[in-house]
């Protein structure tokens, strides 16, 4: 096994992809942890199927993919926050009639971009392998923004996602806030496009803080967990995916899951003592 | 001796409040004075929530004018809309007490673990220190999130039926807390359908249902007649002591 993980990161396309991999395996649960407790899981999902459409309108106006995606994830989510504020409608058919609307646009446009040699499966279902060096680049600058201001707000979305009454009654900005995370889940969905791709992304986002929040610590711990589960699922999916020659993201989200499943089982034998 | 007269710390004039075109609340005017300990009595749908609500800042007035004077700290009822499963430990929901108080640049400082370490030793939640709350009784949780409200310092404590759902003892231990954190002139506002025990620990109370019914000593005066109409209840069942 050692041989095979010389001779893999060894490889230019292979390192590529683990840099790729790394950002996002931080990334990930960094945000995914903030939208589980929350309970905006299916934002994740949401904020996914627009990004399909900002890829579809990325092909038709030339431009790159990750910038166009995180544009057009942006304005909707923000369309979305604006909607739950005012209460016009129930949350849960904000987000549906966004995830749908989103997922139908990306497939019309994608339609109308037919000619323009697109590799459709690459964004549904990622392809961290094919990540070019300027793809990189821009991955790993947006991440670090992503954490940086995660880190900064951290204190104030932790008062906010443990009670958001408690926490508005304080004279904490909740509003500005709950936008604030919403922006940064559409970022790392652009980031994480190219390792799962956009049906598979809600996953790492969820799955890793899900198998952390199995041993019942406390939430910087679960956040330790979340990433520790995360970057070695990625880490051990590409391996597999490369041995076997499987395809990258659909492994990489099997391995979350076995680790979720490994979790489950760890904490009800040895349940961390306080 | 001249005694020094409390400064109004809330004050209501005319405050209406619809939700959905219906008048949840009718004009109401109070003022209530620094240090005070005030029940807020009233049946079940009379609007006692929707007051603390509109005094916390989480619902707008329709019309009629509102302040609030000071800092302020929240427990709501079986922990709002906090969830029992939330990855956090005692510590870690306790110092969140401190977030508004610090802002967006303040750095956490001496100062700040020190209101924290405080706040668990009163509510003798120290011990507890590391424990996920997940791992907590009904009481200990109340207690926990008594002291995030501590944590913060405040002027006025609000609570919304914060004992409901715990035990005779968990609910005298919160009461007498209640008692120290009042005796160092916080004000505190209790929301609960509980008239015997309003009576026994509030200095004062105030009675709605969608419009004020009385405000002021606990023994306000209103009719037995008054009360039943109030609770839908026997008067003797209340154990409010009113005068007829």
């Amino acid at each position: 096994m050692l041989n095979s993980l010389v001779e893999l990161v060894s490889l230019g396309f292979m390192q590529r992809a683990l840099v790729v991999g790394l950002v996002v395996g931080v990334v990930a649960p960094t945000i995914g942890l903030f939208f589980v407790v929350r309970r905006y899981s299916a934002m994740a999902d949401t904020l996914a199927h627009v990004s399909l459409a900002g890829v579809a309108v990325s092909l038709l106006a030339g431009t790159a993919a990750i910038p166009t995606a995180l544009v057009v994830s942006v304005v909707s989510v923000l369309g979305i926050e604006q909607l739950r504020e005012k209460k016009v409608l129930s949350a849960d058919t904000i987000v549906s009639l966004f995830l749908f609307g989103g997922l139908a646009l990306g497939v019309v446009l994608l339609g109308l971009a037919h000619g323009h040699n697109v590799n459709i499966v690459n964004y549904l279902f990622g392809n961290i392998l094919t990540v070019t060096s300027t793809d990189v680049l821009n991955i790993v600058i947006l991440g670090a923004v992503v954490v940086l201001i995660t880190m900064f707000c951290w204190r104030q979305l932790f008062a906010v996602s443990l009670d958001e009454d408690t926490a508005r009654a304080s004279g904490i900005k909740v509003g500005l806030l709950n936008r604030v995370l919403a922006i940064l889940g559409a970022a790392t969905i652009a980031i994480a496009m190219n390792v799962v791709g956009v049906l598979l992304i809600g996953a790492l986002m969820v799955i890793p803080v899900l198998a952390a929040m199995q041993f019942k610590v406390g939430f910087k711990r679960t956040w330790g967990l979340a990433t520790t589960i995360s970057l070695l699922s990625i880490v051990l999916g590409l391996w597999l995916s490369y041995q076997f020659n499987l395809a990258s993201g659909g492994t990489i989200v099997l391995v979350t899951i076995g680790c979720f499943i490994l979790s489950s089982i760890w904490a009800k034998i040895y349940p961390v003592k306080s | 001796m001249r005694v020094k007269k409390a400064s109004t710390i809330i004050e209501a004039k005319n405050l209406s409040f619809s939700r959905n075109g219906e008048e949840v609340l009718h004009d109401f005017s109070f003022a209530i004075p620094e240090g005070d300990y005030v029940g807020v009595i009233g049946p079940n749908g009379g609007g006692k929530t929707t007051l603390l609500r509109l005094l916390l800042g989480l619902e707008k007035p329709t019309s009629g004018s509102l302040k609030v004077l000071g800092t302020v700290g929240y427990v709501a009822q079986r922990g709002g809309t906090l969830d029992s499963q939330f990855p956090a430990t005692v510590e870690e929901v306790v110092r969140a007490g401190r977030t508004a108080k610090l802002g967006w640049f303040g750095r956490w400082k001496k100062i700040d673990e020190t209101a924290v370490d405080k706040a668990m030793a009163e509510m003798k939640i120290t011990k507890l220190r590391a424990r996920p709350l997940s791992r907590l009784s009904g009481g200990e949780r109340q207690k926990v999130l008594l002291a995030r409200a501590m944590a913060a310092e405040p002027q006025i404590l609000f609570l919304d039926e914060p004992v409901d759902g715990l035990d005779p003892q968990s609910r005298d231990d919160f009461y007498k807390l209640l008692r120290v954190i009042n005796k160092r002139r916080v004000t505190i506002i209790f929301v609960s359908h509980d008239v015997h025990a309003m009576t026994r620990e509030a200095s004062s109370a105030l009675c709605l249902k969608h419009q004020l019914v009385c405000h002021g000593d606990k023994a306000c005066h209103i009719a037995g007649q008054q009360l039943r109409d109030l609770f839908h209840q026997s008067s003797a069942e209340l154990l409010h002591h009113h005068d007829t």
